[in-house]
């Protein structure tokens, strides 16, 4: 593995040359990238290339810059992997021990990231060091997970008295500030400690892990908007005949959701049988109902899309944890 | 006096193999994960660095105890938190293991931080590589499954 320094990976990044890979099936007919989801066109995932993870198999989150540039983390590795191609580097390893949340910030020439140890929001730029910008106030008293929004990050976390909750941390006036907080319910979307955090614009995108996978968009208000509840139609669709008997029921409360991820229209989800490689990938539409399931045989779930490079990134664990890239197209 | 000691002795070693049977772990977990969703008994595997173990009553997010494996050396873990991997198969997240051989005593184990994958013993992937009676413990990809594997997710149509 060849090792760069952050400056050339940077420079890389910045120049954000990627050979398109095209699907150039002849019954198949590319959609433009704007088309919703509706029942006539499929979301095709071609693969684009495959990161093998270092350090051991442990990752947590990921993202990808316009360019092609990835970062992944994990909460047991200090700092965090940036990789272009076949090469990688580990960065602001001495400052961030416990990172929880990173993202490619102004048009992706800088990285910030959420730190749980150090408490604080760090920032790298490609010439210079990693640099703390803003500690995350005593309030939140566990940090549990964190997503950038268009204008600040969202915190997932547990306060003084052991709730947990959405913060807000306003990049422009830099400040924090709760905005929801869990119910407490068996898969609240809000209890992060059994769920994901991702964002789609200024919004966050919160899921639960346990049935019935339910996720929903929220403002840095904590006004909620549109969400899915994917065992509804999804389930229907399981089940042959629509019915759904208690056994089956009962088995598929013991699957898992990941996290709902937007994508340039729609939003796209993995649902995990952890018992075996069967995963249901849902796809919906914007308004959060459910367009179509598609199982796949394979131990693969989504972890980040960006809408923007209608790329999509993938752990898959075929005895070897992996980053898979693909590039999306509506098919009709 | 002399057999008032043994009487005492006696039932210390009653109680010591009891709470080191597979049934007092399982009661144990039982009672720590009462309110997690999973049921009672729900067997899953775990296997890291050290090993392959069958433990008990794991749920994703949720905090327990379990204990021992049939096949490995002696090994109880506890608060234990078991999260989600991000392929959707389940992992265990080990905050303090304490391996504590059969003959030893309570100066010989030893604690760390560990982090461990899990899946169940109902795990329909990969194929079979150690059982332990009828009970399947180890599980693997073969090498052609996995070249399978990664050629039918190369193109994925949802």
């Amino acid at each position: 593995m060849l090792l760069m320094s952050q400056r050339q990976l940077f420079c890389i990044a910045k120049a954000g040359i990627i050979p398109l890979i095209l699907c150039t099936c002849s019954s198949q007919k590319l959609v433009a990238q704007s088309a919703a989801p509706s029942r006539g066109e499929t979301l095709q995932l071609v693969e684009e290339r495959v990161v093998p993870i270092i350090g051991g198999d442990q990752i947590d989150g990921a993202t990808i810059a316009v360019g092609g540039t990835l970062i992944y983390w994990s909460r047991s590795h200090p700092g965090l992997v940036i990789s272009r191609g076949t090469q990688t580097s580990r960065i602001c390893v001495d400052q961030v021990g416990e990172p929880v949340g990173a993202a490619f910030v102004r048009a992706d020439s800088a990285i910030e990231i959420v730190d749980a140890r150090s408490r604080a929001i760090w920032q790298i730029f490609p010439h210079s060091d990693c640099r703390k910008v803003y500690p995350i106030p005593a309030g939140v008293a566990e940090i549990l997970t964190a997503a950038r929004g268009d204008d600040g990050w969202f915190i997932g976390g547990v306060d003084t008295h052991g709730v947990s909750g959405l913060y807000y941390f306003d990049s422009l006036r830099r400040s924090t500030r709760r905005v929801l907080v869990s119910s407490g319910r068996n898969g609240d979307p809000v209890s992060l400690r059994r769920g994901y955090l991702r964002t789609v614009g200024s919004f966050a995108l919160l899921s639960s892990l346990q049935w019935p996978f339910e996720w929903e968009r929220v403002d840095a208000t904590g006004q909620r908007s549109v969400g899915g509840r994917p065992a509804g139609d999804w389930s229907q669709r399981v089940v042959p005949g629509g019915a759904i008997n208690q056994t089956v029921q009962d088995s598929m409360r013991y699957w898992v959701g990941l996290a709902a991820m937007p994508l340039d229209s729609g939003f796209v989800q993995t649902i995990a049988d952890p018992t075996s490689d069967h995963r249901e990938i849902i796809l919906y539409a914007k308004n959060g109902n459910v367009v179509r399931a598609s199982s796949v045989s394979v131990p693969l779930g989504i972890l980040a899309t960006n809408p923007k490079s209608l790329t999509l990134i993938a752990a898959r664990d075929v005895d070897k944890m992996e980053i898979v890239i693909y590039r999306w197209h509506w098919v009709r | 006096m002399k057999a008032l000691w043994i009487l005492l002795c006696f039932v210390g070693a009653i109680g010591i193999g009891l709470a080191s049977s597979p049934s007092a772990a399982n009661a144990q977990g039982s009672k720590v994960c009462l309110d997690c969703a999973y049921p009672a008994n729900f067997c899953v595997v775990v296997y890291g660095g050290a090993g392959w173990f069958e433990c008990t009553n794991m749920h994703p997010g949720c905090d327990f105890d379990f204990s021992l494996g049939y096949c490995s050396p002696e090994i109880t873990m506890s608060s234990e938190r078991i999260d989600v991997a991000p392929d959707g198969s389940m992992r265990g997240v080990a905050k303090r293991v304490a391996l504590a051989l059969k003959s030893s005593s309570a100066d010989s184990r030893r604690s760390g931080n560990t982090r461990l994958n899990v899946r169940t013993t109902a795990f329909q992937g990969g194929e079979v590589t150690r059982t332990c009676g009828n009970v399947i413990i180890g599980r693997s990809y073969a090498t052609a499954t996995a070249q399978k594997l990664r050629a039918e997710s190369a193109t994925l149509v949802i």
